[in-house]
């Protein structure tokens, strides 16, 4: 696949989309950065464990006991746009 | 620069008051307004907080922090004061909640003063990425401060703050730090609390401290650090307590040093200022030991396609529904695409977009797992490296400062300035910056002290150490 076509698809996929004057720009720059990152694909891994995480211990557990939770009025301060107990957003279905 | 030992001296002389001293900061960051260091000042809550301040000197009840002037990096969340991320995305975002480290400030006496300018979402090493424009080098402002924790680094580098809050990903501490003149430190991964920090790349992201005085980030890294239940990635331990051992001095140690080969990477005057470092590091009774990595040249392509991975699931959140920016949308316009799109600015669309890559279906083995193989034998690496050497002595960046528009049209080789910082960000060793001494133009040169994961008390020490018998 061209690297246009991959920039496209991935763009779709990240949910962005950029117009044919940006792709102009982008597209040399993405094929540098993946040429850049390719490197790792030549080096010999065999049988090495992937490290996901430098630490083990992973969860905190406490009693399942009620919290105080976020408040509506909090939960909605930042929306975009809301009416008086909803996020307001435009309609999906036609 | 401002230091927090002699404002304590000058309070304790009654020369001043934190009030006086808070007042006269604000004045101070109004007449450095062209630096853009701040995106937000808090100047009220800080002048009432010197009140209380001055109310407990005089009582005697001052806490470990109090009347210390500390800007806060705009990626931490500060509860109803905007937490912009240098982002279009949340330039009108107010945090319903503090960090944990912006609860214990508070707790501690710390006084805020404002939330700094950055990279966009952290991601970028010359603070050209911020949405509130560029931040000056305030030792020529032609030059780059460094990022992404450029507004800290000013901020401090011109005396605006005691210590400034950054995050360390790949070097975001450390390397604006280097380009400033002062000390930058990034603790061991789990060691101080990511609640309330807007993730970037979860696994690498480190908060961490910027000051003139390595004794100002040894108080506050025993205020901040240690457990809590918001972040399991936080470790199950006490505070690290560094203070009391900041004067331990050893008098013998052992250094370990990278191949020849690494360090052609640096300029001239880097490498000069490295070789004597390491001269008068043996003449102070340290033994210096050659330490070995294995596919170096794939340290930063591991750093990019993890930290973009991580930042690409991470940045999904941003979608125009709940909170941050949400476009104009035309009848035919997608919510989620064009939000994101008029969003975000072109370096973070960028590495959501190799995130994207290298997670996708097809490549994954390819780069994402391979990038975590590589991890490990990183970590591998520094874990023989620190059974034979009490320390890694490093420069911290190949270069000093560069100019605006330098490297900005060229992401790679921007990313390559990262070069000696991202490898302590994969194997979550802590790291820190130290101000050596000033090029012929006046752009300061910084070296890194790196150690064992855990060992921040022995690693702000020899800090201290250092940095008193290094500098010229």
């Amino acid at each position: 696949m061209e690297t246009k076509e991959i920039v496209r698809n991935i763009a779709n996929l990240a949910n962005l989309e950029y117009s044919e004057s940006e792709l102009e720009t982008l597209v040399p720059q993405f094929e540098k950065i993946l040429s850049y990152i390719a490197v790792i694909d030549n080096l010999d891994l065999e049988g090495i464990e992937p490290l996901p995480h430098i630490i083990d211990e992973l969860n905190y557990f406490r009693e399942d006991e009620p919290k105080q939770s976020v408040s509506q009025t909090d939960a909605l301060k930042n929306a975009p746009k809301k009416n008086d107990n909803f996020f307001k957003v435009p309609k999906v279905l036609e | 620069m401002i230091s927090y030992n002699d404002f304590l001296n000058d309070i304790k002389s009654k020369k001043i008051t934190s009030f006086e001293f808070t007042s006269q900061i604000f004045s101070k960051i109004k007449l450095n307004i062209e630096l853009n260091a701040f995106i937000t000042i808090t100047e009220e809550s800080a002048l009432n907080q010197a009140k209380e301040s001055d109310l407990r000197f005089k009582e005697g009840t001052q806490r470990p922090l109090e009347g210390m002037i500390i800007a806060i990096k705009d990626n931490i969340s500060t509860k109803d004061i905007r937490t912009t991320c240098a982002s279009k995305m949340l330039e009108n975002y107010s945090p319903i909640y503090d960090a944990n480290v912006i609860t214990r400030i508070k707790e501690a006496g710390g006084i805020i003063i404002g939330k700094t300018n950055m990279d966009e979402f952290a991601m970028g090493s010359s603070n050209e990425t911020s949405f509130f424009g560029s931040v000056k080098n305030p030792l020529n402002h032609n030059k780059i401060p460094g990022g992404s924790s450029g507004g800290s680094a000013s901020a401090v580098s011109s005396g605006l703050c005691h210590l400034a809050l950054g995050s360390d990903t790949g070097g975001s501490i450390r390397q604006p730090a280097s380009f400033c003149g002062i000390y930058g430190y990034k603790p061991s991964y789990g060691r101080i609390s990511r609640y309330g920090l807007i993730a970037f790349a979860s696994s690498l992201d480190q908060i961490g401290f910027l000051s003139a005085e390595i004794d100002s980030i040894s108080r506050i890294t025993d205020v901040l650090s240690g457990e809590d239940e918001k972040d399991s990635t936080c470790l199950k331990k006490p505070n690290i307590s560094s203070l009391d051992s900041l004067n331990n001095f050893p008098s013998e140690f052992k250094v370990g040093v990278m191949g020849k080969d690494l360090l052609e990477k640096c300029n001239s005057e880097v490498y000069e200022t490295y070789c004597e470092s390491i001269e008068k590091i043996k003449a102070l009774g340290g033994e210096i030991v050659d330490v070995d990595f294995r596919f170096t040249e794939a340290w930063i392509p591991t750093y990019y396609i993890l930290a973009t991975a991580e930042a690409s699931s991470n940045l999904s959140r941003f979608d125009g529904v709940r909170f941050g920016f949400r476009a104009n949308l035309s009848e035919k316009q997608k919510i989620y695409k064009t939000t994101r799109s008029q969003g975000f600015g072109a370096e973070v669309k960028r590495r959501i977009m190799t995130g994207t890559y290298v997670l996708s279906s097809g490549y994954y083995d390819a780069y994402y797992k391979k990038a975590q193989q590589v991890r490990r034998v990183i970590s591998d690496d520094y874990n023989t490296a620190f059974s034979k050497v009490d320390f890694i002595f490093i420069p911290t960046t190949p270069s000093t400062a560069f100019g605006f528009n330098e490297k900005s049209a060229d992401p790679v080789m921007m990313y390559l300035s990262d070069f000696f910082t991202a490898s302590a960000n994969l194997a979550g060793i802590p790291g820190i910056n130290i101000p050596i001494k000033n090029n012929s133009e006046g752009m300061p040169i910084g070296m890194q002290i790196q150690t064992k994961h855990l060992d921040d008390e022995k690693l702000l020490m020899f800090a201290n150490f250092l940095g008193l018998k290094l500098k010229n």
